[in-house]
């Protein structure tokens, strides 16, 4: 959460670059917590949904940001 | 004498209003001797997400019925309405597999006057797919055998399309098994219309479920919270919003 604000702050500012840095460690991050399979079995906190949500919305958000 | 007829007045009016709405409800949902109303809980859909290098989703459900259920699930749709606002989507490489019902979808194309988002559908065996005059794209048990019933799983529903993932309601059918009548008359129809409207499971955004040991990120109930349904979560809200808020047009 706090790195999709400091993303969002930073282009706020037009610092491209450092938000295009910050979204990158969002979706590493919610990459490496994800369980991307129905099933789960090292339970991880982010169910596939999640991912699905939050990492193809990120990741569309990324290739688009100058 | 007056002050007790007033307060047993008042009583009765109490009671009246709390038996009222069940008398109504089992009015309308009148059953015949041998119905049963299918019982259709914590039903869980679990949804995987890949994404191809053409660009393309693929939405992948697998379907749990609890054991504890006495509904046999033989439909399920997903709400596939275009968002106010949202682009338009392109439906090259969105093509549907065997029993995707061409036609009749073709129809609802034509007729239903709501955009809908190209999608392509494939089942799992015994099962058929096409989109719906209620705007959602399903899928049908095409027979008796094939249906979740209580205690099983099926996996194989499967959609393609060129939209992100997004926050969408999914609606189970339960079959309604109906005592035979000789000659079925507009009020029998109606009779099990209202039924079959009543038993149909719409599945809410369950709550957000957090492990602040393990991150910071919130996580998700899988509990009837399929891919299209994702929780009003704090994260995947905070993204959306974000997404919005530069990419009005997304």
């Amino acid at each position: 959460m706090a790195k999709l604000l400091e993303a969002k702050r930073a282009l706020e500012k037009g610092q491209a670059t450092v938000a295009k840095n910050t979204l990158n460690a969002f979706l590493n991050e919610v990459k490496a917590v994800s369980c991307q399979e129905f099933n789960c079995p090292g339970n991880k906190p982010l169910t596939s949904e999640a991912y699905a949500l939050l990492y193809f919305n990120g990741q569309f958000l990324l290739e688009r940001l100058p | 004498m007056k002050k007790e007829v007033c307060l047993f007045l008042m009583a009765l009016a109490i009671i009246l209003s709390l038996i009222w709405p069940g008398a109504t409800a089992s009015q309308e949902l009148r059953l015949l001797p041998g119905e049963v109303l299918p019982k259709l809980e914590n039903v869980q859909v679990k949804g995987r997400v890949t994404l191809a290098a053409s660009g393309i989703f693929t939405y992948a459900y697998n379907i749990t019925n609890p054991a504890t259920n006495t509904g046999e699930i033989w439909l399920v749709g997903i709400d596939v309405t275009k968002p106010a606002g949202s682009i338009d989507l392109s439906s090259e490489g969105i093509t549907s597999g065997p029993r995707f019902l061409r036609h009749s979808s073709a129809l609802v194309l034509s007729t239903i006057g709501v955009p809908l988002v190209p999608v392509g559908l494939f089942s799992p065996s015994n099962w058929t797919s096409g989109l719906t005059v209620r705007g959602t794209a399903g899928w049908g048990s095409s027979d008796d055998p094939f249906m979740i019933r209580p205690g099983q799983s099926l996996a194989g529903f499967e959609m393609i399309s060129r939209g992100l993932p997004g926050i969408r309601s999914i609606n189970l059918e339960p079959f309604f098994r109906q005592t035979p009548v000789d000659e079925a008359t507009d009020e029998d129809v109606e009779r099990v219309k209202a039924i079959e409207k009543a038993i149909v499971v719409a599945l809410k955004p369950s709550a957000p479920r957090l492990r602040p040991r393990t991150s910071s990120l919130s996580s998700f109930s899988t509990t009837s919270s399929p891919l299209s349904t994702i929780a009003a979560n704090k994260a995947g809200l905070r993204l959306m919003g974000f997404i919005r808020a530069f990419w009005p047009s997304s």
